[in-house]
C-alpha cells in the first residue's frame, strides 16, 4: 500500500515537473472552472495581465475576454490568423513586447470532462506573419502595375505603329515637296534637264513606297528564314538556303509555306536531317528547289494533302510545281516575280 | 510537367508570357516563337502538350488557321487562343478550329495562369462576352451580325454589287444596311467607317 501511494506520488510530481519545465502557460482545470494544475508560466502571465492567478479558469478566460476588448491592440491581429484552429484565440503584447496566443478547449478522459488552457509565445510567429503580410500587399501593388503597365505597353505600340505609319507617309510627302522645290529651282538655274528628271523620278519613287517596303520586306524575310532555321533545329533538321529569299510579301508568304510543307514531309515520313532550298531568279520567274537528304520513298508516291493544297497555291498565282524523286524527293517550282515590275 | 510552345510575336507579351510559366511548377516552355505557321513544325518531333497561341502573328501569318491545322494533325495537344485584338470574329473562328481555350489578354478579368490549369484539367475556357469598343456614337456589340459582313466586305474594299453578291443579298439591301449602320453610328461616309473599325481592330480583313 505505501509502495503504491509513494509511486502514485512520484508520478504525480513527475507530471508537475513536466508542466512546470513547459516554456508556455499551461493550465487544467474541472469542467465547471476549478483549477487542478496551474504552472508557473501561466500565472505570470495572468498575473501580469488581470492582477491575480488563476483561481477558477473559466472566470479566467471570462477575464482575459473582458481585458481584450478593453485594451486596445498594439498589434496586427491579421499576421496570426492564418490557421483555422485558433480562431477563437486571444492574443496579448506582453511588457517585454513578446505576443502571447492564449486558447482554452475541453478535453474528455472517459466520462469526465476537462478545461486546458495553453499560452504559447508567438512573437517569431507574428514577425513572419508580419513579412509575410507585408510580402503579400507587395505582391498585389505589383500585379495591379503589372496589368496596367501592360495594357499601357499595348495601348502605346498601337500609338507608336500609327505615329510611325504617319511619319512614313510625313517623310515621303517631305521628300517629295523637297524635290519638287529643289527641280523648279533647278530649271530656274537651267540645270541640266536629266538631274531634274532624277530629282523627280526620286520623289516620285519614295512616294511609291517600293523602295522602302522592299527593305521591310528583306528585313521580314530574314527574320522568318532565322525562325524557320530554329523551328528546323528544333526537330533535329538543318535548313541551308542558297540565293536570295523573294521580297514581295504574298511571294514570300508561298515560299515560306512551300519550305514548310518540304520540311515537314521530309522529317516525318524520310527521316530527313537536311533541306537544301535553292533559289535563282530570272527577269520573270524566282526557281526553287527544296531537295532533303532524307530515305528514299518506298514504292509509288502520290501527292498527300498539304502538297496538293500548295501546287494549287502556287498555280493559282500563275506559278507551276513539280515533285520529283531523285531518289529523295525534289520539290521544284516556279513563282511570278513582281517587284521588277 | 506539361511542355508549351508559345506562339507570340510581340516581345512584351512574349517576355510575360514567358515570366508566368517560369513561375509554375506544373509548365515546361520548350519554344517560343513569332510565326504560327511554324508552330506545327516543332510539334513533328517535340511532345507538347499545350499551345499559347496568338492570332496576329508574324509574316501575318494567322494562329487561328495555324490551330486548325495542328488539331487536325495531333488533336491531343490543347491549344488556348490569346488576343489583344477585339475583332468579332476570332472567338467564332477559334471556336470553329477546335481549340480547348480563348483568352483576351486586355479585356478578361481571369489570368492566363488559371486559363492555362483549367485547360489542362479538361476545361474549356471562354471569355462569357466580347469586348465591347466604341464605334462612333454606338457600341461595338449593337451592330447585327450581316451589318458586321457589310462593314468586313466593305474593309475587303468590296463594291457594293460585289457586297451583294458575297452575301447573296440584292445591292438595295447592301444600300439600305450601309444607310442604317452610317445612321447608328453618326459617320458620314463609308470610308470613315472603316477607318475607325479597322483601327480599333474591330474588323481585321486579313484575319
Amino acid at each position: 500500500m505505501f509502495f503504491w501511494t509513494s509511486k502514485r506520488k512520484r508520478y504525480l510530481q513527475t507530471i508537475r515537473d513536466a508542466v512546470e519545465t513547459y516554456p508556455g502557460g499551461l493550465l487544467f482545470a474541472h469542467e465547471d472552472g476549478r483549477a487542478i494544475l496551474v504552472n508557473r508560466r501561466m500565472n505570470e502571465l495572468f498575473n501580469e495581465l488581470v492582477g491575480h492567478t488563476i483561481m477558477n479558469a473559466r472566470i479566467a478566460w471570462q477575464e482575459l475576454e473582458k481585458a481584450r476588448r478593453d485594451y486596445p491592440m498594439s498589434f496586427n491581429i491579421d499576421y496570426l490568423r492564418i490557421g483555422e484552429q485558433y480562431k477563437e484565440a486571444i492574443y496579448f503584447e506582453m511588457d517585454d513586447k513578446h505576443i502571447w496566443r492564449f486558447s482554452w478547449k475541453v478535453i474528455n478522459i472517459e466520462k469526465d470532462s476537462f478545461l486546458q488552457g495553453v499560452a504559447d509565445d508567438v512573437t517569431e510567429q507574428y514577425r513572419l506573419g508580419e513579412k509575410l503580410y507585408q510580402n503579400t500587399l507587395r505582391t498585389r501593388e505589383l500585379h495591379v502595375r503589372q496589368k496596367k503597365l501592360l495594357k499601357e505597353i499595348t495601348k502605346v505600340n498601337l500609338d507608336k505603329e500609327l505615329l510611325q505609319a504617319k511619319m512614313r507617309v510625313h517623310d515621303k510627302f517631305g521628300g517629295c515637296v523637297l524635290a519638287t522645290k529643289q527641280a523648279l529651282f533647278e530649271e530656274e538655274s537651267r540645270a541640266d534637264i536629266e538631274e531634274l528628271f532624277e530629282a523627280w523620278e526620286g520623289a516620285i519613287r519614295s512616294l511609291s513606297a517600293s523602295g522602302s517596303e522592299n527593305s521591310d520586306n528583306s528585313k521580314l524575310s530574314s527574320e522568318q528564314r532565322q525562325e524557320l532555321i530554329q523551328s528546323a533545329e528544333l526537330i533535329g533538321c538543318k535548313l541551308v538556303f542558297e540565293g536570295g529569299d523573294p521580297v514581295e510579301p504574298r511571294t514570300m508568304q508561298i515560299y515560306y509555306a512551300a519550305i514548310r510543307e518540304a520540311l515537314t514531309n521530309a522529317v516525318r515520313h524520310a527521316d530527313a536531317d537536311v533541306l537544301k532550298v535553292r533559289v535563282t531568279r530570272d527577269k520573270l520567274w524566282y526557281k526553287v528547289t527544296i531537295a532533303s537528304n532524307g530515305n528514299p520513298p518506298q514504292g509509288e508516291i502520290t501527292l498527300g494533302g498539304g502538297l496538293s493544297n500548295l501546287k494549287k497555291r502556287i498555280e493559282g498565282e500563275g506559278g507551276f510545281m513539280d515533285v520529283e524523286y531523285a531518289p529523295q524527293v525534289v520539290i521544284s517550282f516556279k513563282l511570278k516575280r513582281t517587284d521588277n515590275v | 510537367m506539361y511542355n508549351v510552345l508559345v506562339v507570340e510575336d510581340s516581345k512584351i507579351a512574349k517576355d510575360m508570357v514567358e515570366r508566368m510559366l517560369s513561375q509554375s511548377e506544373d509548365y515546361n516552355m520548350v519554344a517560343a516563337i513569332e510565326n504560327a505557321a511554324n508552330a506545327a513544325i516543332i510539334c513533328v518531333r517535340n511532345k507538347i502538350d499545350l499551345i499559347l497561341m496568338d492570332v496576329v502573328t508574324a509574316g501575318d501569318e494567322s494562329g487561328l488557321e495555324a490551330a486548325a491545322d495542328i488539331k487536325q494533325k495531333y488533336p491531343s495537344i490543347k491549344i488556348i487562343i490569346m488576343t489583344s485584338m477585339p475583332e468579332v470574329s476570332f472567338m467564332d473562328k477559334a471556336r470553329a478550329a477546335g481549340v480547348e481555350s480563348f483568352w483576351y489578354k486586355e479585356y478578361g478579368s481571369e489570368d492566363l495562369i488559371n486559363v492555362c490549369d483549367r485547360t489542362m484539367n479538361g476545361e474549356h475556357v471562354w471569355p462569357m462576352e466580347k469586348p465591347v469598343i466604341k464605334v462612333g456614337d454606338i457600341d461595338s456589340v449593337e451592330f447585327t451580325d450581316r451589318e458586321v459582313e457589310v462593314i468586313r466586305a466593305l474593309t475587303l474594299g468590296l463594291k457594293y454589287e460585289e457586297i451583294a453578291d458575297q452575301l447573296y443579298i440584292s445591292t438595295n439591301t447592301v444600300k439600305f444596311h450601309i444607310k442604317n449602320i452610317l445612321q447608328k453610328t453618326g459617320f458620314h461616309s463609308t470610308l470613315q467607317l472603316v477607318t475607325e473599325v479597322v483601327s480599333k481592330r474591330l474588323i481585321l480583313p486579313k484575319f
